[in-house]
């Protein structure tokens, strides 16, 4: 998962990630770097500023294929979205996302 | 400097090459002493622990060295040295803590590094061995060239080179160099011109002497003794040939370590070697683990291993490009990937099978090495044909290779195969469906999807749906059983009333504080009063509460007045007590009778809202506050020394929405309360 820290990700936070997500989950994202990198990117794009926590609480976010969390996400305002997911991602899950 | 100094040089070098051979051998002993511990290792696992109790720290470390991935790494030092820490426990106390899988697994994967530090240590030796033995070879051909009076060329210069000796030494041994050289050419000449001159006068001798010979045998003579009058060249004799090989020497550099060894060298162990890239080639560095198939024994005479790897690799590379990938530009991390693959049959095996597939050219790069590095053609085609048995993947597999390359490795497909046979035992759930909508489900430990299912199974709810939710992967199951104690603390029947609508409730952490919040927002009406629709008040004001602070730019859920410490106290011990741990926490700190008794709501009636406001709510003023989550954070503050005066206010503001003044008048009550301490 060191590709993260290309992300802004920092070292202390790359630990922490690593002690928070089960290792299979790990290992899924450093499969799935490619993926990973997309979303990560694309959650950037729509202003994003807390990855760590997204990567930590919504692992699962970053296994999805681009498009349909794109889709998913368009539903709602952006700013709402960066709103939420800002302020915790896990709230994210009550729009069964 | 003369002759006899650089001889002595030389023989001392010599010398010293048998204490390195000497020296390697030891470590190759080193090396079958591990490769005896393995053989008692994977027949009896206590020997194994046992080992690990004995190895030194340092040399867990060598080994874990190999592994290049930091994260893997760290992963398997932490590993190694908790089980050894767990075994010495066990050993001093007399105890037999029993390994865990993972542990268990850690320890499986530190054999597979014993075994290629065997494979690499080996084949290191080899490679240092035949380049020694080459070095050697070359300055004995320089010690005999010099004993023999017979012309150093370049490759017995670039030999001295290699002396262990000061520079100032060397500089001195290649100017002697020069001048023997220059001595030896000048020796020859000197000797070619006497040597000549002779045959000449030797060969007139014998013309005279064959004259009046018939000239049939004059013929034959003239063939075999004479200077031939169309070419002027001069009959030799095998003498003569050696002398002039001699002056001849700078064009042909006959190599005499060759004709000593008596064999010819393998062409790709002189390539090896004379471009000295067997270590410094990160591709050919990293190769030891290449195992030849006909499993030949490693000896002395290495080429054969050079050879093999050099011909793996080439024909890996070779591979590569029929499938349009150029290794040489593939990144360190994709090379790194490909190197430490323990078997390139596998690899080649997984081209062969991808070549010419349609859909190739959609998968990333980063994902085509690692299912090309972690699988073999048997499995990728066994993954595609039991997805392909429940769901036409032709149209999602790129998707599903470039998300889950995981899914196509021998570990993907075994874990593949045991989560198809626990989602089957489900009639309800469709394999298609999972495929289609989540099939990041088949990546997961099949224990924990297991695990999952039998929290979730005992709701009224449709299983294949919550499954196909993407969250499912990140939900945990103790956050679904303590949000249904939450809620039952709060009179909330969670196992009849969630729904596939509502499900997603019970997987949010926060619940607890949410509630709190509501309730202290005035809606405890509104969630209670109608039994059956309690989650979907709950979902409907968690939804409405975030965009309320969206459009008002407020913050949700969190604590306004935040104290660190007590912050990460309540984080980390938050537990919603029920009426009798509330009872007793009343007991024991008298003053809490003046709250229950002054600041609940003063309301007898009979209807359920009512009981339940009497049973969750303060009233301070006018402003409610969640009674639960009072008792709940003042216990943790409690538990962990922190004074009721100090821990009642924190407890009765926590996670509230307070004007200053709200807040100011909370304090008040709570001066009253605590008696003005």
């Amino acid at each position: 998962m060191e590709f993260l820290q290309e992300y802004g990700i920092s070292k202390e936070q790359l630990e922490l990630l690593k002690s928070g997500l089960s290792f299979d989950m790990q290992k899924n994202l450093g499969h799935a770097k490619d993926n990973v990198e997309k979303i990560i990117t694309y959650f950037k794009e729509i202003g994003i500023d807390d990855l760590f926590n997204l990567i930590l609480y919504r692992s699962d976010l970053l296994l999805l294929d681009e498009s349909i969390i794109k889709e998913k996400l368009s539903k709602y305002d952006r700013g709402f979205i960066k709103f939420v997911i800002n302020e915790d991602v896990q709230n994210l899950i009550i729009f069964d996302i | 400097m003369n002759k006899e100094i650089l001889i002595d040089a030389l023989k001392g070098e010599l010398n010293l090459d048998k204490d390195k051979e000497k020296l390697q051998k030891d470590n190759l002993l080193n090396i079958a002493e591990l490769k005896d511990i393995l053989d008692k290792w994977e027949k009896d696992d206590d020997y194994g622990q046992m080992f690990i109790l004995d190895v030194k720290d340092d040399d867990i470390l060598e080994i874990i060295s190999l592994i290049e991935d930091d994260e893997d790494k760290n992963k398997i030092k932490a590993g190694i040295f908790y089980i050894k820490k767990l075994l010495e426990i066990n050993t001093m106390n007399g105890v037999t803590i029993p390994l865990s899988d993972e542990q268990i697994s850690i320890l499986r994967e530190f054999i597979e590094l014993i075994k290629r530090y065997i494979n690499i240590s080996e084949y290191k030796f080899g490679v240092i061995s035949a380049k020694n033995k080459k070095a050697k070879n070359k300055l004995k051909g320089v010690l005999e060239k010099l004993n023999s009076d017979l012309y150093l060329n370049e490759d017995d210069i670039d030999s001295l080179r290699g002396l262990n000796v000061s520079l100032t030494y060397l500089d001195k041994i290649i100017t002697f160099v020069n001048e023997y050289n220059l001595m030896i050419y000048s020796n020859n000449e000197k000797k070619e011109e006497t040597k000549v001159r002779t045959i000449a006068e030797q060969t007139e001798n014998d013309t005279r002497k064959v004259t009046g010979i018939s000239a049939d045998k004059d013929k034959i003579f003239v063939n075999n003794l004479l200077i031939d009058e169309k070419t002027d060249e001069v009959p030799l004799t095998d003498e003569k040939l050696k002398d002039l090989e001699a002056l001849n020497d700078v064009k042909e550099k006959p190599d005499i370590t060759e004709k000593e060894d008596g064999q010819e060298k393998p062409k790709e162990e002189e390539k090896i070697d004379e471009e000295n890239k067997i270590v410094f080639d990160p591709f050919m560095a990293q190769s030891f683990d290449y195992e030849p198939k006909n499993g030949k024994k490693k000896d002395d005479n290495i080429g054969f291993t050079s050879n093999t790897v050099v011909d793996g690799i080439t024909l890996i590379k070779s591979k590569l490009k029929e499938i349009g990938i150029n290794y040489d530009e593939l990144s360190s991390y994709n090379k790194g990937k490909i190197l430490r693959n323990n078997d390139n049959e596998d690899i080649i095996g997984v081209i062969e099978y991808l070549k010419g597939k349609d859909y190739l050219s959609g998968v990333n790069i980063d994902t085509l090495c690692t299912v090309l590095t972690e699988n073999n053609s048997k499995t990728i085609e066994a993954v595609i044909n039991l997805l392909n048995k429940y769901y036409n993947i032709k149209d999602v597999l790129v998707s599903l290779i470039n998300r889950f390359p995981g899914l196509f490795t021998k570990k993907g497909y075994s874990n593949l195969i045991k989560v198809i046979d626990i989602l089957k035992k489900n009639e309800s759930i469709k394999i298609d469906v999972i495929i289609k909508e989540n099939p990041a489900l088949f990546v997961i430990d099949s224990e924990r999807l297991k695990g999952l299912i039998e929290v979730i199974e005992p709701f009224k709810v449709n299983l294949e749906k919550i499954l196909t939710s993407s969250w499912i992967l990140v939900a945990d199951e103790n956050d679904i059983l303590k949000n249904i104690g939450v809620l039952s603390s709060y009179g909330i029947d969670a196992k009849n009333n969630i729904d596939d609508e509502t499900f997603m409730v019970l997987i949010n952490p926060n619940l607890p504080f949410m509630i709190d919040q509501f309730i202290e927002m005035g809606m405890t009406g509104y969630i209670f009063g109608e039994e059956n629709q309690n989650l979907r008040k709950i979902k409907s004001l968690i939804i409405k509460r975030l965009f309320y602070a969206y459009k008002n730019n407020l913050n949700i859920w969190k604590n306004q007045k935040e104290n660190v410490k007590y912050e990460n106290i309540i984080r980390a011990n938050y537990i919603i007590l029920n009426d009798d741990e509330i009872k007793a926490l009343i007991s024991k700190y008298e003053k809490l009778e003046l709250l229950e008794e002054g600041y609940r709501l003063a309301l007898y009636s009979d209807t359920d809202v009512a009981k339940i406001k009497r049973r969750c709510e303060f009233v301070f003023g006018n402003k409610v506050i969640s009674r639960l989550k009072v008792y709940s954070v003042l216990s943790c503050l409690l538990e962990a020394g922190i004074s009721l005066n100090d821990a009642l206010l924190y407890a009765i503001t926590y996670n509230s929405i307070l004007e200053d003044y709200e807040y100011e008048k909370v304090s008040a009550f709570v001066l009253n309360i605590l008696g003005g301490e």
